[in-house]
């Protein structure tokens, strides 16, 4: 009897305990905040939709799940579903037709940040302030101190916010180049709602605009700069990429690259050669994110390929002491159901970088993941505006998300030489992966890598990684089954040229002696 | 039993009156060929990215809003712009007669907006049966016996084959090329067996369909040298002294036209073969190219690009069509540097010939997908019906080059022969068919070896397409004058009694 009722004890307690896990699953999911992200157009005719991807970048960085949408396709009532809002406008010339949306999101309570023009009366009471419309000007973006500036292009248009209340924050100034030098702010945040007059993807513009989103989301963080060379391919010069490690290495800054590699043809000389100048560039500071392949004619049932191609990578690096420490990728990958299940899912760091002119997606959900860290990969030549006689890049720039500063691989020891130079100009203290604590990990397979404060795991092992040749743990290559069919076809091709040649011979002989016979026949014996 | 023996006779008379072999064979090759062509779910071949080139010429665009496919499933509707169309044709071809034919038949009978592939495929499907018409009519001409209609059953069975047929619904040139090859194959042989009274309706469709087909693909330029080889034949044509400086004329004009189609090629066409011939071709069929690259004068790295494809099929390390490999692999090497290796290479080109042999009778595009994505079949899936002859030609014709050569050479013997003993008695038919077989036996040897170098092994069951053509219109040609009775000489009404 006392049995029985502990038994009953015991199942009733397991079934409440995994109710009790099952409810608390989503509650820990939804710690990361979810944002629809609501644009106007993608107005491809002014590269605008590059606009969206950067915002997207920004938000995966700083831990943020965006869920991107027209607003043309928004549908009543889903704003709910979110923490936060962001109207971006791309093409201010053109009123948004949707109803439902500016109604749900006037009477949304999460968080609201409006960028780009066409700010609404009502949005403008909510941030407690007034508009004023800036026409014809040249404007000069700097920070409070008013130590870092950046020029802008000239603006036909734009709108700003004044009377700002007291409780605002202001991050940046727009400061005009008349004669009364007036300011105006550039990203503006009352209580939960935000306004950045205009967005941009590169330079001090994006630095602000991200500080703007990380204080309104409440991700405030500082970050160093990880200095990466992108574009790295098994086809790269060789040679150049090994200098460049050694002068990196010579001049103590750590770096990473971002580098293609092939799942087949391990055995290659020419591979063995990219392996061996990777294991230099990881023994010298550097550290290597796996660049997803280019993308041809794919499908939406492409995953399972995708899956097995990375995982040939994976495994043929590690058999050449190679580990990555993070996937690096266009940023709409992220913004893609099959490349982000098969592909991106395997590592905890990612490199987000910018789109190429023509994504080609499998299957676009628009509904992007956060990782462990994702890191916004910006092009360097975007910090090197000179304004006013001094590079950005010289002012030590707080960034308010993981960022990667970019270079492309150069091609010739004349560029690398170039590019060391643009490297010595930006005055940066580069992020060191070895010495600040970063662990990351790639799952692939049945494979693990894993990366520690400098040290790399495989499967959980530490590894020291040898420069010279290593003796590849060559796996007994897998023979397919020949087919008897395909055999038989073989040997019969074989034979049939054997019998042909054979016959040929014959026939030539039978020619010459029947050609004998037949004049013997006519000589008079 | 004499009564229904004499009324059985009666009925095949009066059958072989209304159902000539000719007309037999065509009816049977539109009923399979409009099976496939037009009754929904119609079956074609998916763009695997050559398309543009036949489209955007011509004005058709792929439709906005829909996943275009490539590879895995045909594309039914196409988009026809409506305003000033910039696009310039990249390449010197007569393939867009063909589809500015369609265009219009479209635009008459069907849609100013909305191009439907059906009618590329009526296109080619009425040339191909005016060529199928023909084409059994020379092989069983002038003879009046029921074993012709065996040579009917062969013609459909072989070029009813749902692989040639199934390219008409695609914008690849194929489909035109194989029915511009039978025309052309025809009018010789009619010509040899004297078939109409007057010759030149007959000499002008064979010079029309000739450079037509010359003329429709950059790779068919090299075919311009084998039809001179067919057209000496015309030579030896009894009473034609006069004309012969037109034979000669002609000659010339075949040769331009190979020239033009050569040398007019657009860059990007270029890039793509002289990117194959490389990635599909020297790296391909050797252990580890990494060395030879480097004594070639080449970055051993590029070893890593075997097997990559110019326009990668889902992923690829590189994307070659960007400017990276234009500016830092094309450069490096040309045709003359391929070919330097492959004489150096000797075993290697041997392993890639036998390669070609394997692939030479799989006439069937593998690499693309030959239903709608309508009709709800896996994405890739291929036809199976009536691909007999493919199937058992692919399967059972042996895969070396080598007894490609020898077959060629024993075919050459056999009908010079006939050639030999046509030339002694003052006829012209073996003559005649003997330049039209070596003509042909020249593109079954040597198309595979410019495809090799020209382009490696990229696409090869496409590039050699002209291959399996010659063959199978040989070996029909051989079975039909083996029934009638003309192998060793000219047709005699006398020996068919023997």
């Amino acid at each position: 009897m006392k049995l029985k009722w502990c038994r009953w004890l015991l199942s009733i307690s397991i079934v409440w305990c995994g109710w009790l896990f099952a409810t608390q699953l989503p509650v820990h999911a939804q710690t990361t905040p979810t944002v629809l992200l609501a644009y106007d157009f993608q107005n491809v005719a002014n590269n605008d939709q590059n606009k969206i991807a950067a915002i997207q970048r920004i938000l995966t960085s700083l831990n943020v799940q965006v869920k991107t949408e027209a607003i043309a396709d928004y549908q009543a009532g889903d704003m709910q579903k979110y923490t936060g809002v962001i109207t971006l406008i791309n093409w201010p010339q053109t009123k948004l037709n949707n109803a439902a949306f500016e109604r749900d999101r006037q009477h949304f309570k999460g968080i609201k940040l409006h960028i780009g023009q066409n700010l609404t009366a009502t949005e403008a009471a909510g941030l407690q302030a007034k508009r004023q419309m800036l026409y014809h000007q040249q404007l000069m973006l700097q920070n409070h101190a008013g130590s870092i500036h950046q020029l802008l292009a000239f603006s036909e248009t734009m709108l700003t916010l004044k009377q700002l209340p007291a409780k605002a924050q202001t991050i940046g100034y727009l400061k005009s180049q008349s004669v009364d030098q007036r300011q105006y702010p550039y990203g503006t945040i009352v209580g939960q709602q935000g306004y950045l007059p205009y967005f941009s993807t590169g330079g001090y513009s994006l630095v602000l605009a991200a500080q703007t989103l990380a204080k309104l989301f409440g991700q405030v963080g500082h970050y160093q700069p990880l200095l990466t060379i992108t574009k790295v391919t098994p086809y790269s010069k060789m040679a150049v990429l090994e200098r460049l490690s050694r002068d990196l290495y010579q001049r103590g800054i750590p770096f990473a690259i971002s580098t293609t590699t092939v799942g087949a043809n391990g055995h290659f000389k020419a591979y063995q050669r990219f392996a061996k100048v990777l294991r230099l560039v990881e023994n010298r500071g550097g550290v290597i994110f796996l660049k997803t392949p280019a993308v041809g004619g794919v499908t939406a049932s492409s995953g399972p390929g995708l899956a097995t191609l990375m995982d040939d990578y994976l495994v043929q690096f590690a058999q050449n002491q190679v580990f990555p420490v993070g996937i690096s990728t266009s940023a709409y990958w992220n913004q893609d159901r099959i490349y982000r299940n098969y592909a991106l899912k395997k590592a905890d760091h990612v490199l987000l970088l910018p789109n190429p002119t023509n994504p080609v997606y499998a299957k676009q959900d628009n509904q992007s993941m956060v990782f462990k860290q994702s890191i916004y990969g910006l092009d360097a030549a975007s910090l090197e505006t000179v304004a006013k006689g001094s590079s950005l890049g010289q002012l030590a720039l707080d960034f308010p998300m993981p960022t990667a500063v970019t270079f492309t691989m150069p091609n010739s020891l004349k560029s690398l030489k170039n590019m060391e130079r643009r490297i010595t100009k930006l005055n940066y203290q580069w992020f060191n992966p070895a010495t600040q604590g970063t662990t990351t990990k790639i799952t692939s397979g049945t494979a693990t890598f894993e990366f520690q404060h400098g040290t790399y795991f495989l499967n959980g092992q530490a590894t020291t990684i040898k420069t010279g040749v290593t003796k590849a743990k060559t796996l007994a290559p897998v023979k397919p089954t020949e087919l008897w069919v395909n055999r038989f076809f073989k040997t019969q091709g074989t034979v049939l040229l054997v019998f042909f040649v054979v016959t040929f011979a014959v026939f030539i002989l039978f020619i010459f002696v029947g050609r004998r016979v037949y004049l013997n026949m006519f000589k008079r014996k | 039993m004499t009564t229904l023996k004499r009324r059985v006779a009666r009925a095949i008379r009066v059958f072989e009156k209304i159902m000539p072999p000719p007309l037999l064979a065509v009816l049977i090759c539109a009923l399979l060929a409009g099976y496939l062509t037009f009754v929904p779910p119609i079956n074609g071949l998916a763009d695997n990215g050559d398309y543009y080139r036949a489209m955007y010429s011509n004005g058709i665009y792929k439709l906005l809003g829909t996943h275009y496919n490539y590879f895995g499933y045909v594309t039914q509707k196409f988009g026809l712009m409506k305003y000033y169309n910039e696009y310039r044709s990249v390449n010197f071809s007569s393939q867009p007669l063909f589809v500015k034919l369609a265009i219009w038949l479209n635009k008459l009978f069907y849609s100013k907006s909305i191009f439907d592939i059906r009618f590329m495929g009526l296109v080619n499907y009425g040339f191909y049966l005016g060529s199928i018409y023909m084409i059994t009519d020379a092989f069983t001409y002038p003879a009046k016996r029921l074993r012709n209609y065996v040579i009917a059953g062969l013609v459909v069975f072989i070029f009813g084959d749902s692989s040639f047929t199934l390219y008409f619904n695609s914008f690849f040139a194929e489909p035109q090329m194989l029915s511009m090859t039978l025309y052309s194959f025809a009018a010789i042989l009619l010509l040899a067996r004297q078939r109409y009274r007057h010759r030149w309706p007959l000499i002008i469709l064979y010079a029309i369909s000739t450079m037509l087909l010359i003329s429709s693909k950059s790779q068919n330029a090299p075919l311009a040298l084998s039809y001179v080889v067919v057209t000496l034949g015309l030579l030896f044509l009894p009473n034609f002294k006069a004309q012969r400086l037109y034979i000669f004329v002609g000659m010339g004009l075949l040769l331009v036209t190979g020239g033009l189609t050569y040398k007019l090629i657009g860059s990007s066409f270029t890039d793509i073969n002289q990117y194959q011939a490389f990635s599909h071709g020297v790296l391909t069929q050797t252990g580890d190219p990494s060395k030879d690259l480097k004594k070639g004068g080449i970055d051993e790295q590029y070893a890593l690009m075997k097997d990559q494809d110019y326009y990668a099929k889902q992923f690829a390390t590189i994307q070659p069509s960007q400017s990276y490999v234009k500016k830092n692999l094309l450069p490096n090497y040309n045709f003359a540097w391929i070919v330097k290796y492959y004489a150096t290479h000797l075993k290697q080109f041997g392993r890639l010939m036998d390669l070609t042999a394997a692939d030479v009778m799989i006439t069937q595009v593998k690499a693309v997908g030959d239903y709608t994505k309508a009709s709800g079949q896996p994405a890739g899936k291929q036809v199976t019906f009536f691909t007999g002859w493919s199937q058992l030609a692919g399967a059972f014709f042996p895969q070396k080059f080598a007894f490609d050569c020898l077959l060629a050479v024993a075919i050459a013997m056999v009908y010079a022969v006939g050639c030999y003993n046509d030339l002694r008695n003052h006829e012209s038919e073996g003559v005649l068919r003997f330049f039209l077989v070596l003509g042909l036996l020249t593109m079954f040897i040597f198309v595979p070896i410019i495809s090799i170098v020209g382009d490696g092994d990229a696409d090869l069951a496409k590039h050699i397409f002209m291959v399996p053509v010659s063959i199978d219109l040989i070996f029909i040609l051989f079975v039909s004058d083996i029934l009638n009775h003309r192998l060793w000489h000219a047709y005699h009404e006398e020996d068919q009694t023997s």
